[in-house]
């Protein structure tokens, strides 16, 4: 026992003299300096995971604004409810990985840095019988996002950074039925195919946290998603 | 290690955010007030369309007991009404009315019925309709006794309003994707010129 208590004293007289040393003070004066520097790689790579995908849900679900019209283009007012739709198929739930993506960032400067995401989300849902109820399908439609993105650092430190970002590119939708379809109307067959469509993201806040390699957290609005999107990522 | 458990941690909420069902699916067609909807629209495309038509005609003081008369739906599927006697006429498409998408006919016997009060009395019976649209099929008839419109007249201190109303009831049966029987159906009851009473059936 006397040799546990004998060990404690010595710890302690240890760290209070480090403290209130010189050299402890200036160790800790140099430790909060260096904390406050911005973080010294300029490159990093981020995998993160985004939701929800809002705009790539509705494109899978409904079509942009052309296939609306395309189902109404051969008729009239008074045709808004058809035979043909009261007895088309129908999809089961709709469900979504979120928006998959891997980034990559360089520090043009201090407060500013430009980055390259490529971010895939699938969605795939399976379509029903409007009459018996039976499976009579599956589908999976993929949207694929390049988004350049310009990165706005409100705080860069060496393990906490806060940043906004805004980000404009370019979109592709792959099995996404209601974007790349065919209608027939009293003029003949028409083939169209929406599937490639400008995208864009806006994310006011986020948040990194670790050095070299780190997490990461923002939140956003736009064609990736709606919401949070988060993840790590290493910086080299 | 406190930073790899933080950054790991921040991942997983991501990925429980990010959601997994995006819509819960479900049929949004097929259901009552969808089948109540296309059945009203059939009723104004056959009974109101013939009737609204003769009394365009007295309005721009043409002597509906002339024969034959042409007119339209909505300005789009034409129709003929053919004087069968006095104050009788039938009102049908020529044959099918078709599009890319649909096909579509009616015919009814219409007659006028002069009233006390000086305004007329409209009466549709055998009324029938069809629709088709690829293989499925819609028909229409009354059901309980004729179609008969009436008008009613409001008395206001600028003005006097007069609409003429419908009543009587409707059955629209619905035969899907080419199948000889009456999968689902909607009746439809008119009561000056409301809907009093409706009510479908989505067959199994």
């Amino acid at each position: 026992m006397k040799i546990w208590t004998v060990l404690a004293l010595l710890t302690a007289g240890t760290v209070s003299l480090s403290a209130a040393s010189p050299f402890g003070a200036w160790q800790q004066h140099r430790q909060r300096r260096l904390d406050r520097q911005p973080v010294p790689e300029r490159f990093d790579i981020r995998l993160g995971v985004a939701g929800s995908p809002v705009r790539a849900g509705s494109l899978y679900l409904d079509g942009g604004i052309g296939a609306w019209l395309a189902k109404y283009d051969d008729s009239y007012d008074w045709y808004d409810n058809r035979l043909r739709d009261i007895y088309s198929d129908y999809n089961g739930p709709t469900r979504t990985t979120g928006a998959i993506g891997i980034g990559f960032d360089y520090a043009v400067c201090r407060w500013f840095s430009v980055s390259a995401d490529l971010a895939v989300t699938l969605l795939w849902h399976d379509s029903y019988d409007a009459i018996t109820n039976q499976q009579v399908r599956g589908g999976t439609g993929a949207a694929i996002y390049l988004l350049p993105r310009a990165k706005f650092m409100y705080m860069n430190r060496r393990n906490v950074r806060l940043y906004g970002s805004l980000g404009v590119g370019a979109a592709k939708y792959v099995g996404f039925p209601k974007l790349s379809y065919s209608y027939t109307s009293d003029s003949g067959v028409h083939f169209v195919d929406n599937s490639l469509r400008p995208c864009g993201e806006f994310s006011p806040i986020g948040i990194e946290v670790g050095r070299k390699f780190f997490g990461f957290a923002e939140l956003g609005v736009g064609t990736l998603y709606y919401g949070l999107q988060a993840g790590i990522g290493y910086k080299f | 290690m406190k930073k790899y458990i933080l950054s790991l941690l921040v991942a997983a909420a991501g990925l429980l955010l990010a959601g997994c069902t995006i819509d819960e699916g479900g049929n949004p067609y097929r259901t009552s007030y969808k089948l109540q909807s296309f059945s009203y629209r059939m009723t104004q495309r056959t009974s109101v369309a013939a009737v609204s038509a003769l009394n365009q005609l007295l309005l721009d003081g043409t002597d509906i007991n002339r024969e034959g008369f042409n007119a339209s739906v909505d300005g789009e599927i034409p129709f003929r009404i053919t004087r069968k006697s006095q104050d009788c006429w039938e009102a049908a498409t020529d044959g099918e009315y078709a599009t890319a998408s649909l096909r579509f006919s009616f015919s009814m016997t219409v007659r006028r019925e002069p009233q006390e009060d000086g305004h007329d009395r409209w009466t549709c019976s055998d009324v029938e309709a069809t629709q088709t649209e690829d293989q499925s099929r819609a028909t229409l008839a009354n059901i309980g006794g004729d179609i008969v419109f009436d008008w009613d007249t409001r008395v206001y201190p600028t003005l006097v309003e007069s609409t003429l109303e419908q009543n009587g009831s409707y059955r629209v049966e619905f035969f899907p994707r080419g199948m000889t029987g009456c999968l689902d159906w909607c009746e439809i009851t008119f009561s000056k010129g409301d809907i009093s009473n409706c009510r479908a059936s989505i067959g199994r």
